[in-house]
C-alpha cells in the first residue's frame, strides 16, 4: 500500500513537473510560431551563462519565437544526447554552442540532414556541419592583448622590457591555444620582454590562485600577470595581495563580462588593469537567427566574426553600465 | 491493528505474492516511466508520438549503451559487496589510448589490424586497471571503495598524463581512425555490442559457477571462505571485468565523440552504480541481477528522454532521478523487509 | 467494597469512552492508557468511598480561581481538603474541558474526573494491586482480551471512542462486579507468589524463543538487597538472556518484575537505568575512540541535566567514581589506550555512576587477572555492604562459592531451583545444571566398534587459542568435544580447517602430513568443517537451498564453467531426500527455512563434498528435536560409512549420545579424553571448569 502511496506521488511529480514545464511549438490563430532550440555546451560557466540570458532577453522582443536552453554540463555525451532529441522534435533552428568540436560534429550534421538550419556558436567543429557559424576571434583577442602588454612595459621603462607571466586555461582547449598564440606572435618581437612562466590553471580562480602563489615564491619581479580569463587573472592577484606584491605588476584578463562578479567591474575596481571583452556572440546570432526565420530565402554567411573590445579603467563605467542594461556590451 | 498480540497471517501466500511483485517491480516501473512518456510525448507534425519513433526509441538505447556497458559489470562488483568508483576514469584512460593509437601512424598493412591493435592496446589498458583494482582488493583486504577511489584518481592522472592533458580529435576525412569512428559510432555496432553483452552477463551471472560465487561472495563472505570458495579468484575477475569494460566503453567512447578524452566519464562511475541499484541489486551484495540492471539503465534512459522531448529544464531533471533513485531502493528495502 | 460495581476503561480515548457509557450513574473507573504491548495491570482507587459529586464545585472552583484566589484561600472558603482541590484546580487549568463537562452535567464523580486527569500509570498499578491483595477484587471475572473485545464492540460503539489496537492496553469493564483485564495470566502471575518485602527484586515467568527455540521457559528468580547472587547453568542455559531481558538490552516474550513489590516495565536500558539496574557484559560495551570520560557519561541519565557538556565537567563528574574503583586513568585518556582489565573497572564505575541498586555482572573474570580479580572481588564486597544487589553470572565454580550468597541455576531456559551457597556443593550445582540427562544420556547410543585405522592424528596443535593439543581419530569414529564457549572447541576446528594459522604441531591425514593454509586446501585434503554459526559463517541467506546445498561442489558439477543444473538439482535432491529436508522447493530462499532445516542444508553441502574427517561445530544448536534426531542420524551413519566425524557440542547429552569418545578442552588446552563409558556428565563438567590449567594460557 505505502509502496503503491509513493509510486503514485512520484508518478504525479513527474507529470506535474514535466508538463507544466512542457513548450511545444504550436501554430496559433495569429500565424506561425517558431520553437529555436539552443544547446548550450555548460551553464555553470558564466560566459555561457551570460549568453543564455541575452539570449533569452532578445528573443523575448519577438514574441513569436519559442526559446528552449538544454544544458549540457559540460559533458559531450549529454549534448550530443540532447542533441539528437532536438532533432526529433524539428526545431525551426538549431543554435549549437558545442562543448568540444570533435565530438558535435556528427550530431550537428545529423541535424543539417533533417533539414534543420543550425547556427554554431563561439566554437566550431570539425566539419561545417552548420548554417552559419559565429564566432570570436581568439587569436586576435591574444594579439591585442599581447600589444597591450607591450605598450604598459615601454611607459613603464621606456622601452619595452620586463617579465610576464601567462596564467594557461585547460590545455588543449581552442580558446586557450589561441589566445596563448596571439599573445606570444606579439610578445616575440621584443626579446627583452621575458615570459617567465606559464602555469596552467584550468580557467579556475582558486586553482591560478594557487599556482600564482607558488611562483611568486620563485619569481622576484614579475610586471604583468596575462591570466587567459578574467577569473584567473584576478586569482593570480588575490595570491600576489596576500603577499602584499600587487602593485608591483599589473593583471589583464580576457572575458570581460558584465555583472558585478565580470571582468569589467574587476576593471572598475582596479583588480585588473585591463580586461578583453571575448563577444558573447549572442546579438549577432539572434539577429541572423530572426532573419533565417523571418526571411524566407535568406541565406546566412558562412561565417559571422565579431570583434573584441578593449576594457581599461578609462571606459570600464560605460562598459559596465551598458552591460547591465543588457546589451551586449 | 497494532497489538501485541501475534497476527496470524497467512504467510506463505503474502510471501509468495510480495517475490512475485518484487521481481516484477523493476519492470513496472519500466512499464509506468514508458507510458508515462508516451503520454506526455509531443507530437511530430504528422501527429504521431515522437517518443515512440523508431528514430528516438534507437536514439534512447544508444545513449544509455555506454552506461549499460559499465553497469553491467558494475553489477558483478557490487555483488560481491564491492564497489568500482574507477570506471570512469578508466573509460577516459582508454578512449585517450584508443585515439592515440589511431592517430599515430604505425606502419601496419591495412586499417583492420591497426584498429583491432588500438583497441587491444586501448581495452588491454583498461583491463589491467581493472586487475590492479583486484588485486589490492582481494590481496591486501583494502575497502574496494578506498582502492578504487584511489584509482579513480590515478587513472586519471595516467590518461591525462598520456595525452598531454589535450584531446586527441579523430578527424573525418580517410584514414584509419575516421574510419574506426565510422564503424564504431553506428547505431546498431553501439546497440548491438550492448545486447550481445548485457546476453552474455546474464548467462555468466545464471549459469556458470563463476557468478554462483560471485553472488556467494557477496552474500557472506564469511560463509564463502567457511565453503572453501576462491574469494579472491572471485574479486580479482570481478574487477577485472569491470575494467574491460569500462575500457570497451571508452573505445565507443572514442569513435561516438570523435576524439580521445582524458577529461571523459567524469561522473560515470555514480550513473552506472544508480542503474545497478534502481535495478534491484543490493549495495551490500548478494542479490541483484543483470536483468534488474538492465531495466534499471532502461528506466533512467527513458525517463531522461521522457523529460528532454518535454524540455525540461536539467537542473528539474537531476532532481527527478534523485526521486527516482530513493524510490527504486525503498520499494528494495521493503522487499527485504518482508 | 464487595458488590461495588465498576467501570474500566483505558486505552487511547479514554475519556471519549467514559462519557460515551452516557448518564451513567455506575461509578466509573477510568485508568489511564499504557503505551501500546505494554501490557496492563491497573486499576484506581476505591471510587466509593470518595465524597459524592458536587456539579457546582467546579464551576465555583473555577470562579474563584478567574478572580485570582490562591489554592489555599479557595480551600479555606470552601472548606476542602488541599489535596481535592489541587484536583479540581488541575481539571479546571488543564483544560481538560470534557470531564469538566461531565462532571457539571452530573455524569461523572469529581473524585474520578481528577484520578483520569491526573492517574498516572505506575500509581493506577500499584492501587490495583493492593486492592487486588486486599481481597477487593475477589470474585471477579477475567476474561481475555479476544472475549474482552468482542463484549465491549457489542455493548459500546467500540471503534468511535476506543482504540481497539491498544487492546494491550485496553481494559475494558462493564458488568457489575466484573473486572475484564486485557492479559489475565500476566494480571495473576504477578501475584502468584508472596512477595516478601524484602525482596529487592522479583523476575517472574520470564520466557523468550528465538525463532522455534526457547531461551527461557517461565524462569524466575528473587534478588534481595546487599546479596551477591549467582545464575548459573550450562552454555546456552539461558542465563546471558536473562541478564539482557532485566537490563531491557532484550524483549522478552512474557515478563514479570517486580521491585521492592511493585510491579515494573523495562522496556529499554533506560527503563533500567531509571530504576537503578545496570550490567556490565562480558564483551564490554564501551565506546574504543571515545575517551574515559566520554564514555562514562553517554547515555547516562544522571548527567542529561544540562546539555552543555565541558570536559571539566565530565571529569568533576566522574573523578569519584574512577577512584572507587581504582582506575588510575586520565578521563581525556582514549579507551582503547587501556587495558582489557582497566575497560573493565571502567565498566564498573560506569554502573556506579548511574546509581545503580542493582548491578549484573555477566562472566567479570573472563578477562581479568588475577589481580583483577581480587580487585573486582573487593569491589563486590564494598557494593554490597552498600546494600547494592549484585546478579553475578559466572561459569566458575570456585568464584561462586567465594563470593556469592546464593546460587540459582538455569537450564534449558527453566529455573532448577535456588541454593544458598554456604548449604550445597560444587556437585550439587553441576547436578542441577546438567540435570535430567543423567539418565538419557548413555542409554540412546547405537553400540558402535570403532576399530578402524587412524585417520586423523593431531600432535601438540598449537594456535593463538590453542596449547598442545595431540589426538587421534579412527575411520568410523565420532570423537565428541566439550568444553564452555571459549574453551578453544571451535578453534580447534578452524585449525584444523585452515582458517587459524597453525604456529607448532603436525596434522596428519591417513599418515600424510596436511599443511591446510586456506579452506580450499583443507577441503582438498578431504576435512570438512560445519561451523558453529550457520546465519554468519554457513549459509547465504539471499541464496537458494540448492544453490546453498552445492555451492562448495560446483566444481564437480559443471562443464566448461556451467553449472550442469540437472546433475546438480539430481545430487543435491538425493542428500536432501537422506536428511529429510522439509522445503517448499529448492529454489526457495534458504531464509524461509525453519532453523533445523537450515542447518541440513548447511550440512548437505558437506555431505555432497563427502570429506575424510568432517568436523562438526556444534550441529543441533537452536534446532528443534526432531531435526536434531535426523542429525545424530547422519553422524551415525557418517561413522558407519568409515568417516571420521569431529562432533563439538555444547550439551552434554548430545555428545554422549552420539560420540564413541569424548575430549573435554578447557582455555585451549586439552583437560581430558574420556572413552563413552567413563564419561559422566559430572566428570566432563569438572574438566571442563576446573581451574587447574585455565590461566596459563592467558
Amino acid at each position: 500500500m505505502k509502496r503503491f502511496a509513493l509510486a503514485l506521488c512520484a508518478a504525479s511529480t513527474l507529470l506535474c513537473v514535466s508538463c507544466s514545464r512542457s513548450s511545444k511549438p504550436v501554430a496559433t490563430r495569429e500565424g506561425k510560431r517558431y520553437f529555436v532550440a539552443f544547446s548550450q555546451a555548460n551553464n555553470a560557466e558564466p560566459y555561457r551563462a551570460a549568453q543564455n540570458a541575452l539570449m533569452q532577453k532578445l528573443f523575448s522582443q519577438s514574441p513569436d519565437v519559442k526559446l528552449v536552453i538544454s544544458d549540457a554540463q559540460q559533458d559531450n555525451s549529454k549534448q550530443i544526447a540532447q542533441v539528437e532529441t532536438f532533432i526529433r522534435q524539428k526545431p525551426d533552428l538549431l543554435i549549437v554552442a558545442p562543448n568540444e568540436r570533435a565530438a558535435l560534429t556528427v550530431v550537428m550534421g545529423q541535424a543539417m540532414e533533417a533539414r534543420i538550419a543550425v547556427i554554431c556558436l563561439e566554437r566550431d567543429v570539425l566539419l561545417p556541419n552548420y548554417s552559419t557559424y559565429i564566432h570570436s576571434d581568439n587569436l586576435a583577442i591574444g594579439r591585442m592583448v599581447g600589444q597591450f602588454i607591450v605598450d604598459h612595459l615601454t611607459k613603464k621603462y621606456g622601452k619595452p622590457r620586463g617579465t610576464v607571466v601567462a596564467m594557461r586555461g585547460l590545455l588543449g582547449v581552442e580558446a586557450e591555444i589561441k589566445r596563448d598564440n596571439g599573445a606570444k606572435e606579439v610578445l616575440a618581437k621584443y626579446p627583452d620582454i621575458k615570459l617567465v612562466a606559464a602555469p596552467v590553471a584550468d580557467w579556475i580562480q582558486a586553482k591560478a590562485k594557487d599556482r600564482m602563489t607558488e611562483l611568486l615564491r620563485v619569481q622576484p619581479k614579475i610586471d604583468v600577470v596575462y591570466g587567459h580569463n578574467d577569473p584567473m587573472a584576478v586569482g593570480a592577484y588575490l595570491a600576489a595581495k596576500e603577499l602584499g606584491r600587487e602593485k608591483e605588476m599589473i593583471f589583464v584578463g580576457v572575458d570581460g563580462l558584465g555583472g558585478p562578479a565580470g571582468g569589467v567591474k574587476k576593471v572598475m575596481d582596479g583588480v585588473l588593469a585591463a580586461t578583453f571583452i571575448y563577444p558573447l556572440c549572442v546579438e549577432q546570432a539572434v539577429q541572423v537567427a530572426n532573419q533565417i526565420l523571418h526571411q524566407p530565402g535568406f541565406r546566412p554567411a558562412k561565417e559571422y566574426t565579431v570583434q573584441s573590445t578593449m576594457v581599461t579603467s578609462e571606459n570600464a563605467a560605460k562598459v559596465y553600465e551598458n552591460s547591465q542594461s543588457g546589451g551586449e556590451q | 491493528m497494532s497489538s501485541g498480540q501475534p497476527i496470524l497471517r497467512p504467510e506463505r501466500k503474502t510471501r509468495a505474492t510480495k517475490h512475485y511483485v518484487g521481481r516484477f517491480s523493476g519492470v513496472m516501473a519500466l512499464l509506468g516511466v514508458v507510458l508515462l512518456a508516451i503520454v506526455t510525448s509531443p507530437s511530430a507534425t504528422d501527429g504521431s508520438s515522437i517518443f515512440l519513433q523508431a528514430g528516438n526509441l534507437t536514439d534512447i538505447l544508444r545513449q544509455i549503451a555506454l552506461i549499460g556497458i559499465i553497469s553491467l559489470a558494475m553489477t558483478f562488483v557490487i555483488l560481491t559487496g564491492g564497489i568500482d568508483l574507477s570506471v570512469g576514469s578508466v573509460l577516459a584512460l582508454s578512449t585517450s589510448i584508443v585515439a592515440m593509437g589511431l592517430t599515430r601512424n604505425w606502419q601496419t598493412t591495412g586499417d583492420a589490424t591497426h584498429i583491432l591493435l588500438a583497441i587491444g592496446a586501448a581495452v588491454l589498458a583498461a583491463t589491467i586497471a581493472g586487475i590492479v583494482n583486484g588485486l589490492v582488493v582481494a590481496g591486501l583486504r583494502i575497502q574496494p571503495f578506498v582502492v578504487t577511489l584511489a584509482s579513480m584518481i590515478g587513472v586519471r592522472g595516467l590518461a591525462k598524463w598520456l595525452t598531454d592533458n589535450a584531446n586527441i580529435d579523430i578527424g573525418f576525412g580517410q584514414d584509419t581512425a575516421a574510419h574506426f569512428a565510422a564503424i564504431f559510432r553506428e547505431k546498431m555496432v553501439v546497440i548491438g555490442s550492448y545486447c550481445l553483452l548485457a546476453a552474455a552477463f546474464w548467462v555468466v551471472l545464471s549459469r556458470t559457477v563463476f557468478g554462483r560465487y560471485v553472488r556467494a561472495v557477496g552474500d557472506n563472505e564469511t560463509a564463502a571462505r567457511y565453503a572453501g570458495l576462491p574469494i579472491r579468484r572471485t574479486k580479482l575477475w570481478v574487477y577485472s571485468l569491470s575494467g574491460l569494460m569500462a575500457g570497451f566503453a571508452g573505445v565507443l567512447y572514442a569513435a561516438e565523440n570523435h576524439q580521445g578524452n582524458p577529461n571523459a566519464g567524469v561522473a560515470y562511475e555514480l550513473d552506472a552504480i544508480a542503474a545497478v541499484v534502481i535495478g534491484g541489486t543490493r549495495l551490500s551484495g548478494g542479490k541483484g541481477s543483470v536483468f534488474g540492471t538492465v531495466v534499471g539503465t532502461l528506466i533512467m534512459g527513458v525517463l531522461t528522454n521522457m523529460l528532454r522531448l518535454n524540455n525540461v529544464d536539467s537542473n528539474v531533471e537531476m532532481m527527478i532521478k534523485a526521486v527516482i533513485i530513493i524510490l527504486a531502493v525503498t520499494i528494495q528495502s521493503q522487499r527485504e523487509s518482508d | 467494597m464487595d458488590g461495588t460495581r465498576y467501570d474500566l476503561v483505558c486505552g487511547q480515548g479514554r475519556i471519549e469512552a467514559y462519557l460515551a457509557l452516557g448518564g451513567s450513574t455506575i461509578p466509573a473507573v477510568v485508568i489511564d492508557a499504557c503505551r501500546e504491548d505494554q501490557f496492563l495491570m491497573s486499576l484506581v482507587e476505591n471510587v466509593a468511598r470518595r465524597p459524592p459529586s458536587n456539579r457546582d464545585l467546579v464551576r465555583e472552583v473555577r470562579s474563584l480561581r478567574e478572580r485570582s484566589y490562591k489554592p489555599e484561600e479557595i480551600a479555606r472558603k470552601l472548606g476542602l481538603d488541599r489535596a481535592y482541590l489541587q484536583g479540581i484546580i488541575h481539571l479546571v487549568e488543564h483544560g481538560e474541558e470534557m470531564l469538566i463537562e461531565a462532571v457539571e452535567g452530573g455524569r461523572l464523580p469529581i473524585s474520578v474526573a481528577i484520578q483520569i486527569a491526573k492517574g498516572t500509570n505506575h500509581e493506577m498499578q500499584l492501587a490495583l494491586s493492593e486492592a487486588y491483595e486486599k481481597g477487593d477484587l475477589r470474585g471477579t471475572k477475567l476474561l481475555t482480551a479476544k472475549r474482552m473485545q468482542n463484549l465491549a464492540s457489542r455493548r459500546f460503539h467500540t471503534a468511535e471512542f476506543c482504540n481497539i489496537g491498544n487492546a494491550f492496553g485496553l481494559i475494558f469493564g462493564t458488568c457489575c462486579g466484573t473486572l475484564i483485564v486485557a492479559h489475565p495470566m500476566r494480571w495473576m502471575g504477578a501475584h502468584r507468589g508472596h512477595a516478601t518485602m524484602t525482596d529487592l527484586l522479583r523476575v517472574e515467568n520470564v520466557s523468550k524463543r528465538y525463532g522455534g527455540m526457547h531461551a527461557l521457559r517461565n524462569a524466575h528468580f528473587t534478588l534481595q538487597a546487599g546479596e551477591v547472587h549467582a545464575l548459573m547453568g550450562e552454555n546456552g542455559a539461558g542465563k546471558s538472556t536473562l541478564a539482557k531481558i532485566i537490563v531491557g538490552a532484550v524483549r522478552a516474550d512474557r515478563c514479570d518484575f517486580l521491585i521492592a513489590g511493585r510491579p515494573v516495565l523495562i522496556h529499554s536500558s533506560l527503563d533500567a537505568q531509571r530504576l537503578g539496574i545496570a550490567i556490565i557484559y562480558q564483551e564490554l560495551d564501551l565506546f574504543p575512540d571515545l575517551t574515559v570520560g566520554e564514555n562514562m557519561v553517554v547515555g547516562n541519565l544522571r548527567f542529561q541535566d544540562s546539555p552543555l557538556v565541558s570536559f571539566a565537567r565530565i571529569e568533576r563528574f566522574c573523578q569519584p567514581y574512577l577512584e572507587q574503583v581504582g582506575l588510575t586513568r586520565n578521563t581525556r585518556e582514549p579507551v582503547v589506550n587501556l587495558s582489557i582489565a582497566e575497560m573493565q573497572l571502567l565498566a564498573i564505575a560506569r554502573v556506579l555512576s548511574v546509581n545503580a541498586r542493582i548491578i549484573l555482572m555477566d562472566e567479570p573474570t573472563s578477562s581479568l587477572f588475577e589481580e583483577g580479580v581480587e580487585r573486582l572481588f573487593r569491589l563486590i564486597a564494598a557494593l554490597k555492604a552498600r546494600g547494592v544487589a549484585i546478579v553475578y553470572v559466572s561459569h566458575k565454580m570456585d568464584e561462586i562459592f567465594r563470593i556469592c550468597d546464593r546460587v540459582t541455576v538455569l537450564r534449558d531456559g527453566e529455573t532448577m531451583g535456588t541454593r544458598d551457597v554456604a548449604a550445597t556443593s560444587s556437585d550439587e550445582v553441576i547436578r542441577m545444571m546438567v540435570g535430567r540427562e543423567l539418565e538419557t544420556a548413555a542409554a540412546a547410543h547405537a553400540a558402535r566398534t570403532s576399530t578402524g585405522d587412524v585417520l586423523l592424528s593431531v600432535e601438540n596443535l598449537t594456535t593463538r587459542k590453542l596449547t598442545n593439543i595431540s589426538f587421534e581419530l579412527r575411520r568410523g569414529e565420532v570423537l565428541g568435544i566439550a568444553g564452555l564457549v571459549g574453551s578453544g572447541r571451535s578453534e580447534l576446528g578452524a585449525a584444523l580447517f585452515g582458517i587459524d594459522k597453525i604456529s607448532s604441531g603436525t596434522v596428519c591425514l591417513s599418515g600424510r602430513r596436511v599443511a591446510a593454509s586456506s579452506t580450499s586446501d583443507a577441503m582438498r585434503a578431504g576435512i570438512g568443517l560445519v561451523p558453529e554459526d550457520r546465519k554468519l559463517q554457513g549459509l547465504m541467506m539471499q541464496m537458494s537451498v540448492l544453490e546453498n546445498s552445492t555451492l562448495s561442489a560446483l566444481s564437480r558439477m559443471q562443464r566448461f564453467g556451467f553449472v550442469r543444473r540437472r546433475q546438480e538439482e539430481t545430487a543435491a535432491g538425493t542428500i536432501h531426500r537422506s536428511l529429510l529436508l522439509k522445503s517448499p522447493s529448492s529454489d526457495a530462499p534458504v531464509s524461509a527455512l525453519s532453523g533445523g532445516n537450515q542447518q541440513k542444508v548447511l550440512l548437505s553441502r558437506w555431505l555432497l563434498l563427502n570429506p575424510d574427517v568432517l568436523f562438526l561445530d556444534d550441529p543441533a544448536r537452536g534446532i528443534d528435536v526432531g531435526a536434531k534426531q535426523d542429525i545424530y542420524r547422519i553422524i551415525d551413519e557418517l561413522a558407519a560409512a568409515e568417516k571420521g566425524v569431529i562432533l563439538v557440542s555444547s550439551e552434554l547429552p548430545e555428545l554422549l549420545r552420539c560420540s564413541d569418545r569424548i575430549l573435554v578442552l578447557n582455555n585451549g588446552c586439552l583437560a581430558a579424553i574420556y572413552e563413552r563409558a567413563d564419561a559422566t556428565p559430572e566428570r566432563i563438567m569438572t574438566a571442563a571448569t576446573s581451574e587447574t590449567n585455565s590461566r596459563t594460557a592467558l
